[in-house]
């Protein structure tokens, strides 16, 4: 089990540190793609990891778990900094002059337009939303997503952010 | 091998939990109830590896855990690791911003002004920063000085701005959001 744990721990820190490096040299279009690359091309130097520290059946099974679940670790905390409104706020307010800044001042420079056509853009090229005549509608793919974000939400009895006020 | 299947089971149950807690309780924000039942999840895998045998009624020698206490400690991290993509998936897909679009969107077509329009309330306050900016000061994040409306860090809040900005400058993103 250590060797599994010490193989997937030590993969992981290899894959990050080679994309952090490659989105500095040359920055992905699409970032989800860039990642789920380096962790599958780190997966044959986990096996080979496994492989001479002489591991058993059940060391593979707990590198690759682990391997697994620090990859959605790492995409999911890459999301939350990256599509976040509010630490994007919280930075803004940080390099406002004095550290202070007005919320009309915010709402300027990131606006709640520009936000949503913005989304709607990026929804577009993933093929979620379609333009037609001037309106938006969805996509089959995002007919489908749609669907099960409703019934979801439906479950949890949670609002979506328009709602929120 | 006993920790791994605890703690998926233990996972299993707590995701069942929180949604039925969601439809029995009014529940305002659902990362407190996400919280606290997870607290109590880890507390129940602790519990249920403590009191189960070390094969699990059914393992076989050869998965036997040689160190207990790593895989007890392997279990709960896996237990949290899970968490986190469960409360990740939950905000992303329940209450994300694009979430709202695609379910406006799923109501009927509209323009991009009709969407815009509806992430304003009557006053031509937006939904954003409407609840986003009382949300960060009740929290301790922020000042906002009522009578000029300029906002300030608060200690608390300018940790977690430099981390933010190191942490996309190690990413090399933009602004992001």
């Amino acid at each position: 089990m250590t060797t599994g744990l010490l193989a997937a721990v030590a993969t992981t820190i290899l894959w990050i540190l080679g994309h952090l490096v490659s989105m500095h040299i040359r920055p992905a279009g699409h970032r989800f793609i860039a990642m789920a690359r380096a962790y599958l091309v780190s997966a044959p130097v986990l096996v080979a990891l496994v492989f001479f520290l002489h591991g058993d059946a059940t060391a593979y099974f707990y590198a690759a778990l682990l391997h697994l679940l620090l990859f959605f670790l790492f995409v999911e905390c890459f999301y939350h900094v990256e599509r976040s409104v509010t630490l994007r706020l919280m930075v803004e307010i940080l390099e406002a002059p004095r550290g202070q800044t007005s919320i009309d001042d915010i709402m300027k420079g990131y606006s709640v337009d520009d936000m949503i056509r913005r989304r709607l853009e990026d929804m577009s090229r993933s093929s979620l939303v379609t333009r037609s005549d001037g309106k938006w509608m969805l996509a089959p793919k995002g007919r489908r997503l749609a669907r099960m974000m409703d019934f979801s939400c439906k479950i949890y009895r949670s609002k979506p952010q328009n709602e929120r006020l | 091998m006993k920790g791994v299947l605890l703690s998926f089971a233990a996972f299993l149950l707590y995701v069942v939990a929180t949604a039925l807690l969601s439809r029995i309780l009014l529940v305002c924000r659902h990362a407190k109830l996400f919280i606290r039942t997870f607290l109590a999840a880890e507390a129940a895998y602790f519990l249920a590896y403590a009191l189960t045998p070390a094969n699990l009624w059914f393992l076989p020698a050869r998965l036997l855990a040689p160190s207990p206490w790593l895989e007890i400690l392997l279990g709960a991290f896996i237990l949290a690791l899970n968490f986190h993509s469960y409360f990740d998936w939950f905000f992303a897909f329940n209450g994300g911003f694009s979430t709202s679009l695609l379910l406006l969107l799923l109501r009927s077509r509209a323009s991009s002004e009709e969407l815009i329009a509806k992430f304003h309330d009557a006053g031509g306050r937006d939904k954003i920063y409407g609840w986003r900016l009382p949300r960060l000061e009740e929290t301790g994040y922020l000042r906002i000085n009522p009578a000029t409306r300029v906002c300030s860090l608060t200690p608390k809040g300018r940790v977690v701005a430099i981390l933010t900005r190191f942490i996309k400058r190690l990413l090399n993103l933009g602004h992001g959001g």
